[in-house]
């Protein structure tokens, strides 16, 4: 079952999930090339002749696949290849943090959600932060999102106080003096 | 009457002295005159005498007596002298220790007096001392407590800005410590298989806010 995202405008590519960064859109446009190079050393070789498509990388057959595109017209190569350009250049880019290395069946759920919902064009880029523990951090061009599990303990900071007094069975540190601590966050003790 | 009498008594004995007395004093002139001229007489035979026992006696003092006598006269002159000798042997003596009792005595009281107006002195002194060393000691027993107490507020005051701030950076720091010590325990264990749905669920939530982010 494919993942591509449909899209909205008739003139824009579905992109297929394993197309994830501009580093795969960079690579498929170089492989678009020479196979673009192939059909005319082809052309040239047996003019009239019915062109042989070589084989594709599985980025560019599901693109190919996803879009209805029949990489021996030229016409159609040489406007999948700019639309390929045109997204390396301008398409949003999000960037996600994970804790650990990132399998790529999940980069691409995650690639297929982010297409799904928020742009049919995006690309993504993946990054390793161990510090975060786990979830992750999406930075979008303008904002940073932070999914973080090391986020949810600092936003739950008071139910790990509160669950330290109770373990402790006492208020550690509501005794002090001009301490800054909001009233919702002291912990009385039994 | 018996008045009369004693007084015709004693008038007759008065007349009868009287008489006496005359007879006396009469009789006595009558002998002066051969007295003085036998004296006359027996002044240069004594005057003679005299100078010839004085010239016997610068030769040989002792010729006039015998020996014997001498010998007499010197033993008693000895005795006499021994005699007087111990009289005042004992004499000195008795005065030497009386003098010896009374300087005693003198020494005794002057030193006694001196001794306890010294000691009096002396206990003054070390009473002065004595006094000035608890004055002294109670100052630095009053400064140290002083200090003690300043030391303590300034320890305490410390203590209680160190525990706030120890508090303070606990409760920053306390998702971090949490984070830290989660990534140790279980970070390896955390798949991120398992957390996309939650990933997936965050993202929903803020699906808006990205989608224009990446649509500006």
């Amino acid at each position: 079952m494919s993942h591509a995202v449909k899209l909205e405008n008739e003139n824009a590519l579905s992109l297929p999930p394993s197309l994830i960064s501009n580093t795969d859109v960079a690579r498929l446009i170089r492989e678009l090339e020479a196979v673009d190079n192939e059909f005319e050393q082809q052309a040239a070789r047996n003019p009239g002749a019915a062109p042989i498509v070589p084989s594709l990388s599985r980025s560019l057959a599901a693109i190919c696949q996803d879009n209805n595109l029949l990489l021996a017209d030229s016409e159609v190569r040489a406007s999948l290849r700019q639309k390929l350009v045109s997204i390396k250049d301008s398409a949003p880019v999000v960037h996600i943090t994970f804790a650990s290395e990132a399998e790529p069946e999940v980069v691409g759920q995650l690639v297929s959600w982010i297409r799904a919902r928020l742009h049919p064009s995006a690309l993504v880029t993946t990054g390793q932060q161990p510090n975060i523990v786990g979830g992750c951090i999406v930075r979008t061009p303008d904002h940073i999102y932070d999914f973080s599990l090391r986020e949810r303990f600092r936003a739950s900071q008071g139910a790990f106080i509160e669950a330290l007094g109770v373990a402790l069975g006492k208020t550690p540190y509501i005794q002090v003096e001009g301490a800054t601590v909001p009233d919702s966050e002291v912990i009385h003790g039994n | 009457m018996d008045t009369t009498l004693v007084m015709i008594v004693a008038g007759g004995l008065v007349g009868v002295g009287l008489l006496v007395l005359l007879i006396t004093l009469l009789s006595h002139r009558k002998h002066k005159k051969p007295a003085k001229k036998a004296a006359a007489e027996n002044g240069e035979g004594t005057k003679k005498l005299e100078e010839a026992y004085d010239a016997a006696t610068q030769n040989d003092p002792y010729h006039i007596f015998g020996k014997e006598f001498q010998e007499e006269l010197r033993n008693k002159a000895r005795l006499d002298f021994q005699r007087v000798i111990n009289e005042n042997a004992m004499f000195l003596q008795q005065d030497l220790r009386m003098t010896t009792a009374e300087i005693n005595e003198y020494l005794k009281k002057n030193m006694v007096q001196k001794l306890e107006e010294e000691f009096m002195e002396y206990e003054k002194s070390i009473r002065d001392v004595q006094e000035a060393a608890v004055q002294s000691l109670n100052n630095t027993v009053a400064a140290a407590e002083q200090q003690q107490q300043a030391l303590n507020a300034r320890i305490e005051q410390e203590m209680q800005g160190r525990k706030e701030q120890l508090l303070v950076a606990f409760e920053q720091n306390m998702a971090e410590v949490v984070s830290s010590y989660v990534t140790k325990a279980v970070g390896e264990q955390l798949d991120l298989r398992e957390q996309l749905p939650m990933i997936l669920r965050e993202m929903e939530s803020r699906q808006e806010d990205m989608r224009k982010d990446l649509w500006l």
